[in-house]
């Protein structure tokens, strides 16, 4: 899932915005999106299973959802001018037509502070039946 | 005192078997369905009840049985619409829809206990008719569940393996 939602944000070009190839965390333990603002980062994908149906000779058919979390740091004091087309246009990778066989796509969007530095951090989940 | 435990890896979780009554060996195949959720064997009597003067208490005596299988099934393909590889006519062949639509009188047997020994397990045998079928899905729950009743036409037999 990384790779299709880093080719969607990849193809939506916000100017002055950068688009980080590389994970969000550096060697020292910061993340890197706090010391580069204005550059997305893609995390890698997380896996949960749910049980959905047990049966009695053993199969069990679960619901694997897939996380995957971007961030985006920018100066807490003035937001960047396209600072919501930015989300917007992040957040529609949850449709991306990339993600095939999935039954339900969900993003939230979260914001906290770090001094002078808010971090926008979306949280995508995609659930798929096996 | 043993108790029967259903364990897919002990063989002894239950699984329904179909086969078209009164088959020959050119389409005896056996429709088998081993993705059951749960599985209940009903066994209800009716009972006739009157009283007398000299009884405090109603008297009662039970009369004939109204008997039935009931389970909850995930939806498999060659399970509901039957394998056309199998032999023609058989339960296989036909499919949990066609054994319903064409109200095909099945002997079915359905274990309890172990299916690979026979001073581990019986099985519950029977004649009957496939109803009660209605496959359901839903967006939070995708995948197709049916249930199944298995109306009895007669008694209940028991028979070892």
């Amino acid at each position: 899932m990384r790779d299709q939602i880093w080719d969607h944000i990849n193809s939506l070009k916000f100017p002055g915005f950068n688009l980080s190839a590389e994970l969000p965390w550096s060697n020292s333990g910061q993340p890197l999106y706090l010391k580069n603002l204005k550059t997305i980062y893609v995390d890698s994908d997380v896996t949960t299973n749910n049980t959905l149906i047990t049966l009695m000779n053993g199969v069990e058919i679960v619901q694997e959802i897939t996380s995957v979390k971007v961030y985006l740091a920018t100066d807490a004091k003035k937001l960047p001018n396209i600072y919501e087309t930015v989300v917007s246009g992040i957040k529609q990778a949850k449709d991306s037509a990339a993600i095939t066989g999935v039954n339900q796509r969900q993003v939230d969007v979260i914001k906290t502070y770090d001094n002078d530095v808010m971090i926008t951090e979306f949280e995508f989940r995609f659930t798929t039946t096996k | 005192m043993s108790y029967i435990l259903s364990s897919p890896s002990a063989n002894t979780n239950p699984v329904l078997s179909l086969t078209v009554s009164g088959a020959t060996t050119s389409n005896d195949a056996p429709l088998t369905i081993p993705s059951l959720q749960d599985v209940t064997i009903n066994a209800s009597t009716d009972v006739y009840t009157w009283t007398q003067l000299d009884k405090t208490a109603k008297l009662q005596v039970p009369t004939t049985s109204t008997n039935s299988i009931s389970t909850n099934i995930v939806v498999d393909t060659a399970l509901f619409f039957g394998d056309s590889g199998a032999e023609v006519g058989s339960a296989a062949n036909k499919g949990l829809f066609k054994l319903s639509t064409e109200k095909v009188l099945v002997d079915f047997e359905i274990n309890i206990g172990d299916r690979d020994s026979a001073a581990g397990g019986k099985k519950i045998t029977g004649k009957g008719y496939v109803t009660g079928l209605s496959p359901a899905v839903s967006a939070d729950q995708p995948v197709w569940v049916t249930p199944i009743t298995i109306t009895v036409d007669g008694e209940y037999g028991v028979a070892s393996y």
